[in-house]
């Protein structure tokens, strides 16, 4: 039995946070935060480099075939230094929908990281416990209807979208396709609404085998947000090991101690329970990985935004400037609870998990 | 990253799970082995204790010598999980065999081994703890029971508290001061004593369940002989707190505890029809028990990174020290979850217990203060206030 990551893939971590902290550090992020497109071509070409964008693909279509566990590592990385990489919506979700779906001509480009996609799947009056009865119809190969919440939609190039009859591929500048930006408190990602006009889409598939593109998603927003709940927790110990009130240092005082403390167990907490979810998609049945998948993310929809929030409380009114970091990883932790569905969907899928089977 | 267990632990499964369908029996199904044990019960789980010890199924992780099967983590890990699917009590004298027995295979005289070792694991001698007093609970070692040396023997005088198994224990593993002069740590021994040397008066102490689940040990005079001392003298602190014991069960225990529990809460939910509908169709019910659930998942998820690391050998690491707290405040939200799903009814019966026996787990084996102060010094590096 092994929980941790192997050496090899410890190794990788350590390139891509050496990379991540000299040339994307918090600097970075502020200078592109709310930008509508808020990565930049240089950081896209260098994860490109490390292997990101391939690193799910099928290695018959040109990609390095590896697993969640590999991607958790990146993802865990990102969150840490609130990378606006749309690797989530790309690297996961587009390409784990376009192997399922066998398309293999963009398997290829989104490998090479020549296209940028993402998925479409949340419906304004829906939760994700109900993502199989999508409203956006389809008629003579149109799609009518809007999705929202639809991650990096503005850096997409192409978007899969849920419909009422299967899965369907359509380009993000296709005729009938408007992509309007959300803004939300965590300027470091973007989520959008996309509407659809008598927009002419190809079928790529069932419905019902989309459900793991899902869970890789959710997985992979779990293990961002551990990476920024790990930030906050070491930013925040630092912080009270340094700062001095009362002639001591404020991380002395056993009140501030056992706010970290918990701070740590919860991190902890998480870190077991992504581990296992990452394994859980990979290798064992689907219903395993479901479960472990929807654990992880109700726990992080529960539990990180008071672990960013006693990060900024430690901080005392420093936190609440906008000159330190630690709101940052704050607001991150708050998109990563609500995005993909807060506790509210995640508790009640447990619920049927545990008392209706 | 592997999650499955070794070859070797699913074949110890399948022998485990045969032995028990055979010798499992409704009398003992289902008894709790700690506590306030009635006296006819005791019988049973002893009946039961000595055939599983026959069967070397008691101590696995003992090397073969002293009765065990030198087994590893995995192995101890499946058997905790198939005792648990049958309700298979353990055996009687946890704290003897995962806490003592470790320091008396150290530190012990051939003698000690020869006399104790085998007579703990069959459940006929049972053992209990010295340690805590009146004065020292969460600072042990400012314990104040002194033991005097007189020609070849020491005289005890003091009084231990919180003495689990202390009023059915034949021996006891005691703490004691030898060396008042020097400093707390360093003047303390360990002494292994028979329970019915003359001048020990054993009190039941009852507990808010009204369970008489301790005991407190008086100590007056007590003459035993300097053969009662277990590794060197004034060494006691080192001896007592060896933590060389390979047993890791205990992790798996807590999560199966604690699982088995919310698993019962659920299956009492779904019973109960309420204003006309099925309990479990109410959100508010669905959602506390949807959130015990996942916690109690959570709770497994963290002690395997524990007993993964153990069984590859490495030393009990930051995750370790949060297992108990994890684990404590988990017991605590399915007591709470327990009054939220069953009313009233949660006042009563086992769930009332329950909620009560629950305030126990963030204060025994140290409390939760206890254990965030030694996470945020040891593990996160905080200055000392």
């Amino acid at each position: 039995m092994e929980t941790n990551y192997s050496a090899e893939q410890q190794a990788f971590r350590d390139s891509l946070r050496r990379y991540l902290s000299d040339k994307c550090d918090q600097s970075f992020i502020r200078e592109n935060w709310d930008e509508v497109v808020p990565h930049t071509e240089e950081l896209w070409g260098n994860l490109v480099e490390m292997g990101v964008t391939a690193l799910l693909v099928p290695e018959q279509s040109g990609g390095l075939g590896m697993g969640m566990v590999d991607m958790g590592v990146v993802m865990e990385e990102l969150g840490r230094r609130v990378n606006p990489a749309p690797v989530l919506a790309s690297c996961v979700g587009a390409t784990s929908a376009a192997a399922i779906y066998h398309c293999n001509d963009l398997l290829a480009t989104l490998a090479d990281g020549s296209k940028i996609g993402t998925v479409a799947f949340e419906e304004a009056d829906k939760t994700l416990l109900s993502w199989q009865q999508p409203g956006v119809s389809i008629k003579s190969g149109k799609l009518n209807g809007t999705k929202v919440r639809v991650l990096d939609a503005m850096a997409a190039d192409v978007l899969f979208v849920t419909a009422a009859d299967g899965v369907y591929l359509i380009a993000a500048d296709a005729d009938g396709v408007t992509i309007e930006a959300t803004e939300i408190v965590d300027g470091s990602r973007r989520i959008a609404d996309v509407v659809f006009e008598d927009a002419a889409a190809e079928k790529v598939g069932e419905l019902a085998d989309f459900a793991p593109v899902i869970d890789r998603l959710l997985v992979g927003l779990s293990a961002d947000a551990l990476g920024a709940a790990e930030m906050a927790l070491f930013t925040s110990l630092e912080y009270a090991k340094e700062r001095e009130q009362f002639g001591v240092p404020v991380g002395s005082f056993q009140a501030v101690q056992h706010m970290l403390a918990e701070m740590f167990q919860q991190v902890e907490m998480a870190k077991a329970g992504l581990h296992y979810a990452l394994w859980a998609l990979d290798d064992a049945e689907a219903e395993e990985g479901h479960r472990a998948a929807v654990l992880i993310k109700a726990f992080i929809a529960e539990e990180f935004p008071h672990v960013g929030a006693e990060a900024v409380q430690i901080f005392g009114g420093a936190g609440f400037t906008w000159e330190y970091d630690i709101h940052l990883f704050y607001k991150r932790l708050l998109s990563a609870e609500l995005l993909l569905g807060g506790s509210d969907v995640w508790l009640e899928e447990l619920a049927r998990i545990a008392i209706d089977r | 990253m592997d999650y499955r267990y070794p070859p070797e632990a699913e074949a110890f499964r399948q022998q485990v799970r045969g032995w028990l369908e055979e010798n499992l029996t409704d009398e003992v199904k289902g008894l709790d082995n700690r506590g306030d044990i009635e006296p006819d019960d005791l019988l049973i789980l002893k009946g039961w204790n000595k055939k599983l010890a026959e069967e070397r199924m008691v101590a696995i992780s003992w090397p073969e010598e002293f009765g065990g099967r030198a087994a590893g983590v995995m192995d101890q890990v499946v058997l905790a999980e198939e005792m648990h699917r049958v309700g298979a009590p353990g055996p009687l004298n946890p704290i003897g065999l995962n806490n003592i027995a470790p320091s008396i295979m150290t530190y012990g005289t051939e003698e000690q081994k020869e006399q104790y070792l085998k007579p703990m694991l069959s459940g006929e001698h049972i053992w209990c703890q010295g340690f805590s007093e009146p004065e020292a609970g969460s600072d042990l070692a400012s314990l104040r029971t002194r033991a005097v040396e007189d020609g070849d023997d020491f005289v005890i005088n003091g009084q231990k508290v919180w003495n689990t198994l202390g009023h059915y224990a034949d021996y006891c593993e005691l703490l004691v001061r030898t060396d008042p002069d020097a400093p707390k740590h360093a003047g303390i021994s360990c002494l292994l004593i028979d329970m019915k040397t003359p001048g020990i008066d054993v009190r039941p102490l009852t507990t808010m369940t009204g369970a008489k689940e301790f005991a407190e040990i008086f100590f007056e005079d007590v003459r035993v002989p300097k053969s009662a001392l277990l590794g060197p003298l004034n060494q006691g602190w080192m001896v007592a707190m060896n933590t060389l014991s390979n047993e890791r069960a205990g992790i798996a225990n807590l999560h199966l505890g604690v699982r088995r529990k919310i698993a019962g809460l659920i299956d009492e939910a779904k019973s109960r029809v309420v204003d006309g509908k099925p309990l479990t169709e109410n959100p508010v019910v669905r959602s506390r028990l949807a959130k015990a659930y996942m916690m109690g998942e959570m709770q497994k998820a963290v002690g395997d990174v524990s007993i993964a690391g153990a069984a590859n050998g490495e030393p009990p690491g930051a995750e370790s020290s949060i297992v108990k707290i994890c684990w404590t405040e988990i017991e605590h939200l399915v007591a709470e979850t327990s009054a939220a799903v069953l009313g009233a009814d949660a006042l009563t019966d086992r769930w009332g217990d329950n909620r009560l026996y629950t305030r126990a787990t963030s204060i025994a084996g140290g409390t939760t203060q206890v254990n965030r102060n030694i996470v945020a010094r040891r593990v996160l590096g905080l200055p000392k206030g």
